[in-house]
């Protein structure tokens, strides 16, 4: 059985999301093979203007364990993305989402998406992740930018 | 214990005890005939079974699905070393019977959540007594005496601390009522991988790391993108497609997997990390990584300069040396070629046991070089094995002193004292100023009125979710229930939803889920995922086997319930609020 705070919790999370959600944002329990299950959301983030994140949209797959919202979700982008801050298997590492640092139980899933679509546009480089995109936008940041609109523009955007 | 000497023991001179005692032969009779629940019979349940028989209970029927290690020998005092893997229950039952013949004990080796255990279930028993170890099943317990209304005693004990709480939701405060702190500590990504700051964070690593390499690779592994390194895929790639092997031989194919396992996770890995050290920090460590010619040297002689036999003397000693940064790498090697072979040989995923002497040993050492890299204490494998294997102390002594209380509540309990008159009793260890011995511990326990009910459920769970969306979450267990009666076979989710929770309880439910997480119901599906719509006008309840289990409901107006529902044959949808504070 899993704690039923993380439930109701995540019932309620999902009741406040459909009422009102930001523009270009989803955020819903996944389904596989139509069953659907709490604990496992599917998450869409709109690039912000203004940065090379722009035009595209980037899924998210959000798990939350028995222990949320005491702990937060693993939050892992799928497909993973060139950044800084992202683990080469997708996983974001932000000082929101740990839990000895930024994350409070009453952090929302809403504010989550908000604080990743912030970090897409300012990577923060005292906590790397992921060493290629790490190096080139440490020694050539326009490089960096360049290769990041490359990727958005062939895989991120609807055409 | 003498088996022989109580054996024809007639527990007449038990019941002219317990009459002295009440000076009423009505008691007596209602504990002669109360069926007593008894959930776990470890530590504190082979006392509380004791106690129970002892004091003239005949009817007690036993849940445990766990068996006998030698481990539990020194406590559980109803087993010997003859019982070792054998079921707890099934020996508890043997011995006390053998002791009391009068007795008559019936056991279930099953999880207590099993559905082997309906609502019916429960609802014989005078009495439940929980006598768990984890959490997760105590909270089960709790919400199932709760729809149950049956009397529920939870006990637990840890070193010199334990606990005994009387329950009966919608009379006391409920086990849900207050917060328990936090069972395992969570651990962010970032700082198993790049920034550990103690022992605890490298020993997780390690154990990490060796489900990567040997075990079953799961996506909550925060290593899971080095899949690459799994075993069984570094084996593949040696091998040509006709099934040939790359490497000549055995020892050849074994070298050459170490020597590419410690090349990544112990000196690349390793070197990134201080890559980056430089660019963050001023001040960098300077880390003992061996030279490629070291680790060949190291390949050659670990298995001359290591026994499994060692390693196993040194484990059992607590006073023994943390291992060098070399001698980790020697022992990391000599480890992973064992596993190795293992691996080999089994052909499958390998668990972590810190009972095994290599994969204790291999997570040492994996640990150890990992701290000592980042400037961390390393921990032998004495205390490894305590921080991996996540032991607690189990002191017989507060065992003891639990059963008494727990046996001694019930007894008040049939004997006309209402459930919220209980008091809750808690064991904990207080210091006197001038010791008799130097090893002296005194332990008291200390009895708390429980606050009653209502005014629990409106204050708990505050500071765990603080205040989210504005309003202030309530016991959500024990605040509102729904006990739903119907035939499973006959009532679809539809049915349920719109006679049911719609016509009758005048809700707008938002979405149903069942505890593990699985939504049945969701107001909006239709648009969302249309198989899913469908399912719910066609399938019954017994079909998606939702039955007899806790469920949440969440209304449109944001209110939550507890619900759920009873199988009885050939009945009509009914739904009935066990009890309810009211809302806001």
């Amino acid at each position: 059985m899993a704690n039923s705070l993380a439930l109701t919790r995540l019932q309620e999370e999902h009741r406040q999301f459909r009422k009102d959600h930001p523009h270009g944002f989803f955020a819903r329990p996944f389904d596989e093979d139509g069953k659907r299950n709490y604990f496992k959301w599917r998450c869409g983030i709109p690039g912000k203007k203004g940065t090379e994140w722009e035009d595209g949209t980037f899924h998210l797959i959000l798990e939350f364990s028995e222990d949320y919202p005491t702990k937060p979700p693993i939050c892992k982008f799928d497909p993973p993305l060139f950044h800084p801050n992202i683990f080469p298997s997708g996983t974001v590492c932000l000082s929101l989402l740990d839990p000895s640092k930024d994350w409070k139980p009453s952090v929302t899933i809403k504010s989550i998406l908000f604080a990743i679509q912030e970090l897409l546009g300012s990577p923060n480089l005292d906590d790397p992740a992921q060493a290629e995109p790490y190096r080139l936008m440490k020694e050539s940041p326009e490089e960096y930018r360049k290769t990041v609109r490359e990727i958005v523009r062939k895989g991120f955007t609807r055409s | 214990m003498d088996d022989e000497c109580h054996s024809h023991a007639d527990p007449s001179n038990i019941y002219k005890g317990a009459e002295h005692c009440f000076s009423s032969c009505q008691i007596v009779e209602k504990i002669r005939h109360s069926k007593i629940l008894l959930i776990g019979v470890g530590g504190v349940g082979c006392e509380v079974l004791k106690n129970l028989v002892f004091s003239g209970f005949v009817n007690i029927h036993l849940v445990d699905l766990d068996t006998i290690s030698v481990s539990n020998l020194n406590r559980q005092f109803l087993f010997r070393s003859e019982d070792v893997g054998k079921w707890k229950a099934v020996v508890a039952k043997d011995r006390i019977t053998k002791l009391c013949p009068w007795s008559q004990i019936t056991v279930s080796v099953e999880n207590i959540r099993s559905k082997e255990f309906p609502l019916e279930f429960f609802k014989q028993f005078a009495a439940v007594i929980c006598a768990l170890d984890n959490h997760k099943a105590r909270l089960y317990v709790n919400e199932v005496c709760a729809f149950a209304q049956v009397p529920l005693f939870e006990t637990g004990s840890t070193g010199y601390q334990g606990q005994v709480t009387p329950i009966l939701a919608g009379s006391t405060e409920c086990y849900n009522c207050e917060p328990k702190p936090q069972q395992t500590e969570h651990i962010a990504v970032c700082t198993i991988r790049h920034r550990p700051e103690s022992v605890e964070h490298c020993i997780v690593w390690a154990m990490y790391l060796f489900d990567v390499l040997f075990g079953n690779l799961e996506d909550s592994n925060p290593l899971s993108d080095e899949k690459e390194y799994k075993v069984s895929h570094l084996a593949r790639e040696w091998t040509f497609e006709d099934g040939a092997r790359k490497t000549s031989t055995e020892q050849e194919w074994e070298n050459m997997t170490c020597e590419r396992v410690v090349n990544k996770f112990f000196i690349e890995d390793l070197q990134f990390v201080e890559s980056l050290k430089k660019d963050t920090l001023s001040s960098l460590s300077i880390l003992n990584i061996p030279t490629q010619e070291q680790l060949r040297r190291y390949l050659l002689n670990v298995d001359t300069k290591y026994s499994v036999e060692d390693l196993k003397l040194e484990e059992q000693n607590p006073h023994q040396l943390v291992w060098t940064c070399d001698k980790a790498y020697e022992v990391l090697i000599f480890c992973l070629k064992q596993l190795l072979r293992r691996w080999k040989e089994s052909k499958s995923a390998l668990t972590f046991d810190e009972n095994d002497t290599i994969s204790l040993a291999f997570v040492t050492a994996a640990s150890t070089v990992r701290a000592s890299a980042f400037d961390i204490v390393a921990k032998n494998s004495f205390d490894v094995r305590g921080i991996a294997g996540r032991i607690i102390p189990a002191l017989s002594i507060t065992n003891a002193v639990i059963g008494d209380i727990v046996v001694f509540q019930l007894l008040r309990f049939l004997s006309g004292t209402c459930m919220k008159d209980l008091c809750n009793a808690r064991l904990s260890q207080v210091s006197r100023p001038r010791p008799r011995y130097l090893d002296e511990v005194i332990i008291t326990p200390e009895f708390i009125r429980p606050p009653v009910a209502e005014y629990v459920c409106r204050l708990s769970l505050v500071c765990l979710s603080e205040r989210l969306f504005g309003k202030i979450l309530r016991c959500i267990i024990c605040h509102q229930l729904l006990l739903v009666t119907c035939d499973a076979r006959n009532v679809t989710v539809r049915q349920f939803i719109e006679d049911g929770l719609k016509k009758q309880m005048n809700m707008e439910p938002f979405s149903v889920a069942t505890d593990v997480g699985y939504i049945i119901y969701d107001s909006e599906q239709d648009c969302e995922v249309p198989v899913e719509a469908q399912r719910i006008d066609k399938s019954t309840i017994a079909q998606l086997q939702v039955e007899e289990q806790p469920l949440s409901i969440l209304d449109e107006s944001g209110v939550y319930y507890r619900g759920w529902i009873r199988h009885q044959c050939d009945v009509s949808l009914s739904i009935e609020r066990i009890f309810s504070f009211g809302d806001d």
